[in-house]
């Protein structure tokens, strides 16, 4: 073991991301390498990206969370009627949206831990109340350029996105809770044995209204980002985005099935995505061509990663058969 | 005699287990044959050997004289054996008639071609062998089997046996969910069932049952036949010492220890449907036995005191001020700890690391503002790793590769880094190797002698009776009474929990 580079799967992530970009370095004849292209990769993803942390940790507890893409575009909606109403005052209608997802959210979580639904039947359900708000608030919420959210969504900070920055800085405050803090340890040990967890004085539910709950909040930033980047959302926005945001950590190596898993994982396979939709675009190939791609690149990893969990299985079994002879 | 079964030096074996060590059994045609022992004794493995459940590493089966191998589950129908499972193995959403031939429906060809199932020779068959049971009047064909209840249910098994045309039927604890009612209706159809000349296996903890309906009784221990007795030629008490057998050949590392005022007094707990007016007492330093069949509630009772289940009534006292806990945590910060018999269901996260599983319920005390302390933490796992000598490479080991005893430690490890006051350990050996047996019990004795207050639950009636200085005999969720160390025996303990 010692000396030797283990080959994790998060490594493995971070090969395919570099090969991914020398591909189409190559293929669009360099202009891939431009920093502001390669920066800008994150544009389109970003925003998925920011839902697919707190997704890591829903799906981490083997929860699912199907109403993000609705909530998310819910509280847009919020966003841009405050906005308005208090003649363009940021910091109200930011409050305001970050509310509605905390209350969104706060409906999942509760019905989470209170019943034993599956959480799958219960974000299909909300999923259609926060569709219905949508069609409440009605058609379509525009805003252009000379606007504050347009620059949180659309800006750079020298030449690097604020965007990637935001997903950056998402991405360690869940990085750290993940590795440092009791709450992290705790969802993983609910997806791995959750009577384990009560049996232990912890209240697996509490940790489970948590997650859910701040699923929601993270759905309100990434709303106010969204609606800075495409400056418009309506009913439609929504449809497919929460099977975009599981794919994410789907193929970042979380397992559905609860426990294993991790945000870093999740971040490379956004960055992946990213590269993937640019790349193929910039090529002059069209969304079909990135659906074709996306949904191999998914079954590839999911191949690999089924392979890899087994030879750590072999191996800490081999472990522990030679730790009984001694 | 009529043999028509007969079993020779069938020897089985689990992972760290003999589970069977050269039984054998015989069974006349016509008779009923009960088959008894203690929990754990082997009579289950030994019922599912014969019906090909579980494949038996050596031995011989005879079936009326010849010698046969039985496969799997259908190779023990179609040679006439069938069993009745302590629970129900019926779809319940299916009706009674599809439920009885399920497998094995009659099939007519529509047309000469397409196999269809034949309702009219179902419905003639079921017909005749519901009449046979006498219950034709009392349970519809169409009825839903969820509708029924737990006896009508256990009818439709023995139907479902019948259909196989079996001449052997084996009974596992079949009135262990029964009314006396109910109980009176089964015996009614098993003398029906003797009388056509079928033979049959019964296994059961109660006495009484066995000395009314038994012809002949074979006593099981450890896995390995003790004896055969015509019932008429054997008394209850010369049954139980059978089953019990054993000398107290291990030693028990019992410390002497100075044993203090009571620090734990329950009044009247009850739980319903489970439990029933428990009172008893625990003091300083003394180790306090709970022995009862299982499901006599002893794990219910755990589970209330802890606060992991909610007691109906009843007044708990701890250190002299009532302990009235909502919540495990509660209880926990109280110093009372509870060690679940489950070990890889309730006890510990097996896919974690032995670090993540020792200090899943202190994690909130050696963290600041929510982020471990990992310093600290590290500290705790060897220092507790150390004192139980856990065996494992390091603290990062996943204990799902741990053996059974090492699994044991950790979790005792889990609940001493709590710093209890009172533990109560539940099947505190349970699939766990001799050697570490023994060493968990010089660990308990330890923690006994250091002013601890144990309460053990336990089915290993040696252990119990080796490690308790007070013990309670629990039976269908009520007190049956109390011995001092002086009064142990295991033929008075067994008595009183039969």
């Amino acid at each position: 073991m010692k000396g030797k580079v283990k080959i994790s799967y998060e490594l493995i992530m971070f090969l395919i991301l570099a090969a991914l970009v020398v591909l189409f370095g190559i293929l669009t004849g360099g202009i891939f390498f431009n920093p502001s292209v390669i920066l800008g990769t994150t544009s389109d993803i970003a925003y998925l990206g920011i839902m697919a942390m707190p997704m890591t940790f829903v799906i981490l507890t083997s929860g699912i969370d199907l109403s993000v893409g609705f909530m998310m575009v819910s509280s847009a909606m919020v966003f841009s009627v405050v906005y308005q109403a208090t003649g363009y005052n940021l910091l109200i209608a930011a409050a305001a949206c970050l509310l509605s997802g905390f209350v969104f959210g706060s409906v999942n979580g509760v019905i989470a831990a209170r019943t034993k639904i599956n959480p799958w039947l219960i974000t299909m359900s909300t999923m259609y109340i926060f569709q219905s708000i949508t069609w409440f608030f009605g058609t379509s919420y525009a805003f252009s350029t000379g606007y504050a959210i347009t620059d949180f969504g659309y800006g750079t900070i020298g030449i690097v996105p604020t965007q990637l920055i935001v997903l950056l800085l998402v991405f360690a405050v869940f990085y750290i809770l993940d590795k440092k803090t009791t709450f992290g340890r705790y969802v993983h040990a609910i997806g791995y044995n959750e009577h384990a967890v009560n049996y232990s004085g912890v209240n697996a539910n509490k940790m489970k209204y948590f997650v859910y709950m701040i699923m929601g909040v993270v759905c309100a930033l990434s709303a106010m980002m969204y609606l800075g980047k495409s400056w418009q959302v309506n009913q439609t926005t929504a449809v497919n985005m929460n099977i975009e945001v599981i794919a994410l950590v789907v193929l970042g190596g979380t397992s559905t099935a609860g426990g294993v898993g991790g945000v870093t994982g999740t971040l490379f396979a956004a960055l992946i995505v990213g590269v993937l939709k640019r790349g193929l675009a910039l090529m002059g190939l069209g969304g079909d061509i990135y659906n074709f791609v996306l949904g191999g690149v998914l079954i590839a990893s999911l191949i690999m990663f089924a392979y890899l969990e087994k030879k750590k299985k072999i191996v800490s079994r081999e472990m522990a058969i030679k730790n009984m002879d001694e | 005699m009529d043999i028509i079964l007969k079993l020779e030096d069938i020897c089985k074996s689990f992972p760290g287990v003999k589970a069977l060590d050269h039984m054998q059994i015989e069974l006349a045609r016509g008779e009923m044959h009960a088959v008894c022992g203690e929990n754990g004794a082997g009579k289950s493995t030994l019922m599912k050997v014969i019906t090909g459940v579980y494949k038996a590493d050596s031995g011989n089966m005879y079936l009326n004289g010849e010698k046969v191998t039985i496969r799997e589950p259908n190779d023990a129908y179609a040679k006439g054996i069938a069993i009745i499972f302590q629970e129900t193995s019926l779809f319940k959403d299916l009706t009674v008639l599809e439920n009885i031939f399920m497998g094995h429906e009659p099939v007519k060809k529509v047309f000469g071609v397409i196999p269809n199932i034949d309702y009219r020779a179902m419905k003639e068959k079921a017909q005749q062998i519901f009449e046979f049971l006498g219950i034709d009047k009392e349970i519809s064909f169409d009825a839903k089997v969820d509708d029924l209840g737990v006896a009508a249910k256990q009818m439709v098994e023995i139907a479902k046996a019948l259909t196989y045309d079996a001449n052997i039927l084996i009974f596992d604890e079949p009135t262990a969910a029964l009314t006396s009612k109910d109980v009176r209706a089964l015996f009614q159809t098993i003398a029906r069932l003797k009388e056509s000349g079928i033979s049959m296996m019964y296994i059961s903890h109660r006495m009484e049952e066995i000395f009314e309906i038994a012809d002949r009784v074979t006593v099981i221990r450890d896995g390995s036949f003790v004896r055969t007795a015509a019932i008429g030629e054997v008394t209850e008490k010369e049954l139980i010492a059978w089953m019990v057998g054993r000398e107290m050949n291990e030693m028990y590392p019992k410390a002497e220890v100075e044993i203090g005022k009571p620090i734990l007094e329950v009044k009247n707990l009850c739980k319903d449907g489970l439990l029933r007016n428990i009172s008893f007492e625990v003091r300083q330093g003394e180790i306090f036995g709970v022995a009862g069949l299982a499901g006599a509630g002893r794990t219910e009772m755990a589970e209330c005191l802890s606060g992991l289940m909610q007691r109906d009534s009843g007044d708990v006292e701890f250190y002299g001020s009532p302990l009235n806990v909502k919540a495990y945590r509660e209880a926990v910060d109280a110093g009372f700890v509870y060690i679940s018999e489950d070990r890889k269901k309730y006890g510990l996260s097996v896919p974690m690391t032995i670090k993540e599983n020792l200090t899943m319920s202190i994690l909130y005390k050696i963290s600041k503002n929510g982020f471990i302390d990992f310093k600290e933490e590290e500290n705790i796992v060897d220092d507790y790793m150390q004192k139980l000598r856990v065996k494992a490479p390091n603290r990062e080991f996943v204990v799902e590769n741990l053996s059974g005893g090492n699994q044991q430690k950790v979790l005792v490890a889990k609940a001493l880094c709590a710093k209890p006051r009172l533990l109560i350990l539940d099947e505190p050996t349970r699939g766990v190797d001799v050697g570490a047996k023994s060493e968990i019990h010089r660990i308990i004795s330890n923690l006994a002698k250091e002013g601890l207050s144990i309460i053990m639950i336990s089915s290993d009636m040696p252990e119990l009776l080796g490690m308790s200085d007070r013990l309670m005999v629990i039976k269908a969720g009520t007190k049956v009474g109390e011995l001092t160390r002086e009064e142990f025996s295991q033929e008075k303990v067994l008595e009183m929990a039969l």
